[in-house]
């Protein structure tokens, strides 16, 4: 059972954690193959960010302080071999699609979505961290070189060499869609929930 | 398909795909903590306790200071090293002499054995014009080289005086050991109390410590300082070469009352003459007034005594030393200013 001191420690998380649960969710996936790993580093990241709370004095810099745990942890799950953890969907139940919108505009985004993923996967660990709190998230660059615990320079630079890898990746897609086609998609490499059509 | 807005697209639909379905905050929680207490593991609270060090090692320097330092020495105390270390004194006896034959010389070891106390004499025989000549070798336990050196020279006496021409070496006896890190460190400190000890007594000390060490031949001059306390003067010679540089020698440290001398109970100057490939540099080590000061001079022995005397004495100033330098023949002599 939880100690006192444990109970209050994970509600303190909890308050601090209210606000920017859903970005950090979403750029938890946003770094990950697929939503289901995203999920997983974020429950890591709050599991750690729980051992390190009684070392957070300046709870304004809770933000930073909680993605840069996101994203050292992004660093080891890349380095680790994978882990079996309880997808959160165990607890909730399998969650419903929203219903109601135009089907194939739902699948096209989900094909754009599923690319992106793609191409930020081909991508450095740092570097991914780097696009995806920068251009995706729209941190600025000193947020990102402070949540990476690294230099301005050093981020521009990933900035820089992550667009750099994009592009190619873009370019060597759009030849391969010019081409004919056998099979695009690389088994495993992504893993976005399909959506059944809605037949409104 | 490459334009630049197709990246752009595929981002925007990758932002709204992954903020879809975000799970309950309450409800991500209420997982976490579940799996925590099911796996409930050791290794959990094991991880915990580490990440809790490692956290009060980053916010308080102190303890980060002390844990590092008891690191230190337990590593000191495991890992070993391997070095040399004199364990003993070899004596080397030559007698010669017409009249000596098998029955004299088994004396003359005999009476080795009883003078030293060992059990063991290796007897070496050369021949030579002016008659045999013979070299008593023993090995003693002994560590303080002058103890040996004041029996075996008695010995060497009443030899001499039966009419023997005999002469003593001794040398100290190393051996190639491998002890812990933290054994070799106190190994190349000599520690000596200056408490109640008069300059001559401590000046032999000095002497016998260093020869224990394997410095026999370090120039050891103690005096009476005129404002009180000790005047220390230490001189070794080593020479080496590239492949083989000059072997480290032990650090002296002078204590009084339990504590390391900082200089203000005297003057100690070190000098040490290093010549390695033909090149020879001279270092001063000087302690005065609670300062210290080194000076260095490569090519030393191309400087007549006053561009030497000069050299040091405005290293040791520009260091805060306050002291005289004056060099006749080349022996140094360092004084601090009155």
């Amino acid at each position: 059972m939880d100690s006192r001191a444990d109970t209050s420690r994970w509600d303190r998380l909890i308050r601090l954690l209210r606000p920017i649960h859903g970005q950090a969710v979403a750029t938890a996936r946003r770094l990950s193959r697929s939503a289901h790993d995203g999920d997983d580093l974020y429950q890591d990241a709050v599991l750690r960010a729980y051992d390190k709370l009684n070392g957070l004095r300046d709870e304004s810099r809770f933000r930073s302080w909680f993605f840069a745990t996101l994203l050292s942890r992004h660093r080891s799950s890349v380095r680790r071999p994978r882990r079996e953890w309880l997808p959160i969907e165990d607890l909730l139940g399998r969650r419903e699609e929203p219903v109601g919108e135009d089907g194939a505009l739902w699948e096209e985004e989900r094909r754009r979505a599923e690319r992106a993923a793609r191409a930020l996967a081909g991508l450095k660990p740092d570097q991914r961290e780097a696009v995806v709190l920068h251009d995706i998230e729209g941190f600025s660059v000193e947020e990102v070189a402070d949540m990476q615990g690294s230099t301005i320079p050093a981020v521009k630079s990933r900035l820089t060499r992550g667009r750099d890898r994009l592009r190619s990746f873009y370019l060597r897609h759009a030849r391969e869609s010019e081409a004919p086609r056998n099979e695009t998609l690389t088994a495993g490499t992504m893993a976005w929930p399909a959506k059944e059509r809605s037949h409104e | 398909m490459n334009d630049p807005s197709q990246l752009d697209r595929d981002f925007k639909a990758l932002r709204e795909l992954s903020a879809r379905d975000v799970p309950d905050l309450d409800a991500t929680i209420e997982t976490i903590r579940r799996r925590e207490l099911e796996s409930g593991s050791t290794l959990r609270n094991f991880r915990r306790n580490v990440m809790a060090l490692f956290h009060s090692i980053r916010t308080r320097p102190a303890v980060a200071a002390a844990v590092f330092a008891v690191l230190a020495v337990l590593i000191a105390m495991i890992v070993p090293v391997s070095y040399d270390k004199v364990v003993g004194q070899d004596v080397a006896l030559t007698v010669a002499g017409k009249a000596i034959g098998r029955a004299e010389v088994a004396g003359l070891a005999q009476g080795l054995k009883t003078a030293l106390g060992v059990k063991e004499v290796l007897v070496d025989a050369f021949s030579a014009k002016d008659g045999p000549r013979f070299v008593l070798h023993t090995t003693l336990p002994k560590r303080s080289g002058a103890e040996v050196q004041r029996a075996s020279m008695d010995f060497a006496r009443a030899l001499a005086a039966r009419g023997y021409a005999a002469s003593v070496q001794v040398t100290p006896h190393r051996e190639r050991v491998r002890y812990p890190a933290v054994a070799y460190a106190f190994d190349q400190i000599i520690s000596i109390s200056i408490d109640g000890k008069s300059s001559a007594a401590l000046e032999q000390e000095i002497r016998d410590r260093l020869a224990q060490a394997g410095v026999p031949d370090a120039q050891v001059s103690v005096t009476d300082a005129p404002q009180g306390g000790h005047e220390v003067k230490l001189t070794v010679q080593r020479e080496g070469n590239a492949a083989t540089p000059p072997e480290p020698l032990p650090q002296l440290v002078l204590t009084k009352n339990g504590a390391p001398l900082g200089g203000g109970e005297g003057l100690s100057v070190k000098v040490q003459k290093k010549k390695v490939d033909g090149v020879t540099s001279l270092s001063v080590d000087v302690t005065s007034n609670g300062k210290e000061g080194k000076a260095e001079v490569s090519n030393s022995d191309t400087l007549g005594d006053a561009a030497l005397a000069n050299a040091i004495a405005t290293q040791l100033r520009q260091q805060g030393l306050n002291v005289n330098v004056t060099v006749v023949g080349g022996k140094i002599s360092i004084e601090p200013v009155k």
